[in-house]
């Protein structure tokens, strides 16, 4: 018989059952399209699955929708990370433990829709290959 | 025992003046001469018309010399240039005139604006900052959004109380449009060319401080008149947004949740930035590199994102600050707009978080060289253990690690 010792933290993590809160992020702006996962929807979904039903939601408002549309622009050639990682597996491995006002618990992953910069040509000289 | 006073150069200059009198004629000072009667009386001959006459010798004109009741009086210096020159001869007297001057017009603030370009501010303020700050739901859905986004940064930032008075006075002075007139030193009324007086020291030091007090009055009220210029298109905003506003344009610097901008003390220019915090990046055999926080940032000049601390990347050229750094593109064409200036600032951000490919090593520099082959610039001073906990807990994203 193996014996797991849990931390603290991951404990809390698996047992509590709280909503999960998803936010799409475009770019580095500091808020987001939110989406709140009331507990038992979220569960075995991929944070992939959790993502496609917030882009697919209709019931937005104006503001929203700017967002949404700033979103898929940043998509459009980009791509979706998570703690600099691809949006993969379950999203409770990426949540942290948040607090409302209130002190209701819920968990928090936050998804950034990025177009990744890569080192090309500072002016005026084309130089930055240099280290290739 | 007798106590010894230290006396500046204005007291000393007017006691020098002490035992005589002072004639003041066509806005220039006259001095008693100190000659011999024969000289005098040479003086008397050579002048014409009368009592008051001008010296000329050879068609160049010398000093005047001017009788008044039998005694010469030699020019010396126009007033007008005594008062200009005030602040270089007199420096203790014209500094406290000054101080009470900019007591009376601006309270214990800041008598200067140090960010002149409102139009730069607002764009930065409540265009850019929203994008990159969290902003509480009343700000968002208020009517009068950049009012309420003063009003909330009022209270974030901590703006002292003194701003929201000053701020209230500066409203109620331009209400009141009320400028207290001074009485007019001589210098300036009381004698025109054909005026003359005769002073004692006692009326010049007083005529001199008079007029050195409307002097900077006239200079720092056109100043006040630029602070009423800038504040008014915020006049109906409550005493703490405008406070705010006073605050930021006389600071010239702002700094909330990591976003910030200032004027530069060089040129003048708006930076404009936003910190990077602490991330990791991988190198090729999958080693991290902690990288520290440092601020990119866009000028009002110039919308190619910089870091402007110190700093070293495999993206950046050098280990300095106020380098631009390594793009994919070039953001040129670019004007300072909102949509600009957020474009720019997050793909100097994206360039740092993701630009350094491991595999591709591309950039000036690579994470992976070892300190004996490469230049200046190596890294090996950020590395740090591939299992650090900072990493593991998702307190430091490594940045490149989705390549």
């Amino acid at each position: 018989m193996t014996i797991r010792v849990l931390e603290e933290k991951e404990k809390e993590r698996r047992k509590l059952p709280v909503p999960l809160v998803v936010e799409i992020l475009p770019g580095q702006a500091a808020e987001g399209l939110l989406e709140v996962f009331e507990p038992g929807t979220y569960e075995g979904k991929t944070l992939q699955e959790l993502v496609d039903v917030i882009l697919a939601r209709q019931d937005l408002s104006i503001e929203e929708r700017e967002i949404l549309e700033d979103i898929l622009l940043q998509m459009e050639r980009g791509v979706l990370l998570c703690a600099g990682r691809p949006i993969e597996g379950d999203p409770l491995e990426r949540a942290r433990v948040e607090e409302t006002d209130e002190g209701e618990k819920y968990y928090y992953v936050a998804v950034r829709a990025l177009r990744p910069q890569e080192g090309g040509f500072p002016a005026p000289v084309h130089v930055c290959e240099k280290g290739r | 025992m007798k106590s010894r006073v230290k006396k500046n150069h204005f007291s000393r200059f007017f006691d020098d003046l002490q035992d005589h009198r002072v004639l003041f004629k066509g806005g220039s000072v006259y001095l008693p001469c100190p000659m011999d009667p024969e000289t005098a009386r040479e003086l008397r001959k050579a002048g014409e018309g009368g009592a008051f006459a001008g010296v000329f010798q050879r068609g160049v004109h010398g000093p005047k010399v001017v009788f008044h009741e039998g005694v010469p009086y030699i020019e010396t210096i126009a007033w007008e240039g005594l008062v200009r020159h005030a602040p270089v001869l007199f420096p203790q007297l014209a500094s406290g005139i000054r101080k009470k001057v900019c007591r009376d017009l601006f309270g214990k603030g800041k008598a200067r604006i140090v960010l002149g370009n409102t139009v730069h501010l607002e764009t930065a303020l409540f265009q850019v900052l929203p994008r990159f700050v969290r902003l509480p739901a009343w700000v968002k859905s208020a009517g009068n959004r950049p009012q309420a986004l003063a009003l909330w940064l009022s209270k974030k930032v901590g703006v002292p109380e003194r701003f929201h008075r000053w701020a209230v006075d500066i409203r109620r002075q331009d209400v009141e449009r009320g400028v207290p007139k001074l009485p007019g030193p001589f210098g300036r009324e009381g004698c025109d060319d054909a005026g003359r007086r005769i002073v004692g020291a006692e009326t010049l030091q007083r005529d001199l401080e008079a007029s050195l007090e409307m002097a900077w009055r006239e200079a720092l009220g056109k100043e006040q008149e630029n602070f009423r210029e800038k504040l008014r298109p915020y006049w109906d905003w409550p005493a703490p947004a405008l406070g705010f506003m006073l605050f930021v344009l006389t600071r010239g610097a702002l700094e909330v949740d990591g976003f910030g901008f200032f004027a530069r003390a060089s040129d003048g220019e708006l930076v404009i930035y936003k910190r990077s915090g602490r991330y990791a990046l991988r190198d090729y055999y999958n080693r991290l590199y902690l990288f520290p926080d440092c601020r990119v940032a866009v000028t009002s000049q110039d919308l190619w994102p910089v870091v402007v601390d110190s700093y070293k990347h495999p993206l950046l050229p050098r280990h300095q600050p106020w380098q631009r750094i390594c793009l994919g593109h070039s953001p040129a064409g670019r004007t300072f707009t909102a949509a600009h200036i957020i474009r720019s600032l997050e793909d100097g951000l994206n360039a740092l978080y993701h630009g350094y490919d491991p595999r591709k090593r591309n950039g000036y520099h690579r994470l992976d060289h070892f300190s004996g082959f490469q230049g200046d610039i190596h890294f090996d001073d950020l590395k740090i253990p591939s299992d650090d906990p900072r990493c593991l807990s998702g307190e430091v994203p490594v940045t490149n690690a989705f390549s």
